[in-house]
Parts: structure tokens; C-alpha cells; sequence
């Protein structure tokens, strides 16, 4: 089968590189795996290091966010024809040895498969209890809205079948679409998976819920955005 | 209302209105948001011209001075018309968001379509 490693980079100068040659740790037996990276209208040096380091990239002229991001890289992987499209953040955070953990569950046929921190205790990825708090807060809010229980809703570490892949590329939402996305993809009955996944520190940058004021904002939308989607699809494809 | 209030009011429309179609002349706004404005600006154009009208219509609606009548009516106008603007906003920006990301994805086609000529020189 054909993968798609999707990476969106906003301000990766610095991890991007490594970020694509850790790609190299995932062991494939007999898939073809390719990757694309997203540029977010980077205001450093990001846009450079892909042309000079000859990485296959797509360059966006301003900055849409990461949904605008990731939906671009789901565009490519329609028009290119893929059958598994994988979201790798570009920070460092992702492991790749587990790529083909994912794409094994998807030949199982899952439509989509969730990277969790949370699954197992395998990963002991040092998560702050707040941060904690609202994935599980998160989490239970989807179980009320679509009566399945995901571990880890707000992961970016997840495995798409060509089906997602079409969906994802004609509607994604902008703002925070992890959570969100998944709720849609349940109401609209394809099936979820989720298996453990270890994730690392980042290797730079920071992350965009720093501040505790900003990290409410995103509890309340993304809250928001989990009940509309659950309100707004009635079940069946 | 004294006539000089009278007179400067309506200046002020005619000044208005004046100015909202040489914007749409000059193709700086879009017909369909003048029309919006000029109706407006000839509402009040009215209003001012017809006082004792207005306090006809205040005392009918239950309100007891005019004034009071024209804040509430201008406060729902301006809330509507701020709604619209909200709803074209977010329109734009699904718009954008779509055209950026063909514009991106169509450059890097033309990358590619490029690389493969170069490289295929002989």
C-alpha cells in the first residue's frame, strides 16, 4: 500500500530535518512510504531548510493553521492517490518506530487509528496532571456525544484509510481539529481505533497551549466543537 | 426639531449618500453593501423630515420619547448589520483557506513538472 507521512511545520527549522530522518526508523514490510511536509507560512527559516536539504514540501503563502495545514496534506494524498495517510507532527514529538504498528490496524480494517499516549501504560510521556485533566475531560465529553471511549482525543499521531483521506480532504475543521474530527468520523459510522503510542519531549519550540488562560480557551472551544459536530451528523457514511 | 438642526442633518445624509456611490463608481465597495447603506441613510433622511410622524409611531410601539425609540431602533440596525458582516467574514475566511491551499498545492505541481524537465535533459 501506498503511505503518506503527513508533516505540518509551522517554525520547525530546527527539528524538521531530524523529524524526516527518523521517518527512517519505521520498519514497512512491503508498503511504500512517502511523506510531505506542510508549510504553515513559517516565519523563520523552515521554507530554506526544505529546499536545501531537497525535502518534499508544500509551501503555503500565509499561515492557515493547523487544520488548514494537515487538510492540505490530506489533499495531496487524494490527488496522488494514496491508501493510508499518517499524521506526523513535525516538532519531534512523534515516534516513528510506530508507524507500522498503525498502518496494521488500518489493514485490519479500522478507518481510522489514534497514536494514544494514555491506551497503556506503555508510554510514560510526562504530561502535566492539568493537561491530564482536559484530555480527560475531553474524553469523557465524547463518550456522552458518540458512546465510545477514546483514550487520547487530542493526539496528532493518527492513521487515515483512503476514505478518511477523501472526507478529510473536502471538510476538516480549522481551529484545534483533533477531537473534533474524531467525533464527526464515529457519528458518521466508520471505526475508530486506538493503540499505544510513546511520544517524546519536543525536541524545540513551544507549545501552543503554554498559557493557562489559553488552555481554557481551547477546553471551551474545542467543548464547543465536540457537541455541534455530535449534534450535527446523524449516524451512517 | 429647529430647521437648522433640520438642515444639518440632512447635509450630513445627502454628504453620505454622495459618497457611498462614488465608492461604488470608483469599485472600492460592492453594490449590494451600498444599496444596504443608501436605504439606511434615506430612512433617516425621512425621520429627520418627518418628526411628528415619529412620535405618532413611539407612542404607538409604547415608547415615550422619540429619542429613546430611534437608539433602539438604530442599536438592532447596527447589531443586524454587524451579524452580516460576521457571517461574510467567516465565509471569506473558509474561501481563503480553500484558495490558499490550491494555490500551494498547484505550485508545487508546477515544481514538480518543472524538476522533470531539467532532469530529463540530456
Amino acid at each position: 500500500m501506498k503511505v503518506l507521512m503527513i508533516i505540518p511545520a509551522y517554525n520547525e527549522e530546527k527539528s524538521i530535518k531530524s523529524t524526516v530522518s527518523s521517518l527512517k526508523k519505521a520498519k514497512l514490510k512491503g508498503d511504500t512510504l512517502d511523506y510531505i511536509i506542510i508549510n504553515d507560512g513559517s516565519k523563520d527559516y523552515t521554507k530554506e531548510v526544505c529546499e536545501k536539504e531537497k525535502l518534499n514540501y508544500i509551501d503555503l503563502p500565509v499561515n492557515l493553521g493547523i487544520g488548514g495545514a494537515v487538510q492540505t496534506g490530506y489533499k495531496y494524498a487524494l490527488e496522488n492517490n494514496y491508501d493510508i495517510a499518517i499524521q506526523f507532527d513535525g516538532d519531534g514529538q512523534h515516534d516513528a518506530s510506530y508507524i507500522s504498528n498503525l498502518i496494521e490496524e488500518i489493514k485490519k480494517g479500522n478507518n481510522i487509528v489514534i497514536g494514544s499516549r494514555y491506551v497503556s501504560d506503555l508510554s510514560e510521556f510526562r504530561s502535566t496532571a492539568l493537561r491530564r485533566l482536559g484530555s480527560n475531560l475531553l474524553s469523557f465529553l465524547i463518550k456522552i456525544c458518540t458512546g465510545k471511549k477514546i483514550y487520547d482525543p487530542t493526539s496528532g499521531f493518527r492513521a487515515g484509510d483512503k476514505e478518511i483521506i477523501k472526507l478529510f480532504a473536502n471538510d476538516y475543521p480549522t481551529d484545534y481539529p483533533e477531537p473534533d474530527t474524531i467525533v464527526t468520523v464515529i457519528k458518521k459510522g466508520y471505526t475508530v481505533s486506538e493503540i499505544p503510542v510513546k511520544m517524546q519531549e519536543r525536541i524545540s519550540g513551544k507549545s501552543s497551549l503554554s498559557s493557562p488562560i489559553k488552555a481554557s480557551f481551547y477546553m471551551i472551544k474545542v467543548s464547543i466543537a465536540i457537541i455541534v459536530s455530535a449534534l450535527s451528523h446523524r449516524r451512517g457514511k | 426639531m429647529p430647521n437648522e438642526l433640520i438642515i444639518f442633518l440632512l447635509v450630513i445624509c445627502c454628504f453620505f449618500l454622495f459618497n457611498i456611490w462614488r465608492l461604488v463608481s470608483k469599485k472600492k465597495i460592492l453594490l449590494k453593501h451600498a444599496i444596504l447603506w443608501s436605504l439606511l441613510t434615506i430612512a433617516i433622511m425621512i425621520a429627520t423630515l418627518t418628526t411628528h410622524f415619529l412620535k405618532k409611531i413611539s407612542d404607538f410601539v409604547g415608547i415615550q420619547e422619540v429619542s429613546n425609540m430611534i437608539f433602539l431602533f438604530g442599536f438592532l440596525v447596527l447589531l443586524v448589520i454587524s451579524f452580516i458582516l460576521t457571517t461574510t467574514v467567516s465565509k471569506q475566511k473558509m474561501t481563503l483557506v480553500t484558495l490558499t491551499q490550491e494555490l500551494a498545492l498547484t505550485n508545487k505541481r508546477i515544481k514538480e513538472i518543472e524538476n522533470d524537465k531539467t532532469s530529463s535533459k540530456v
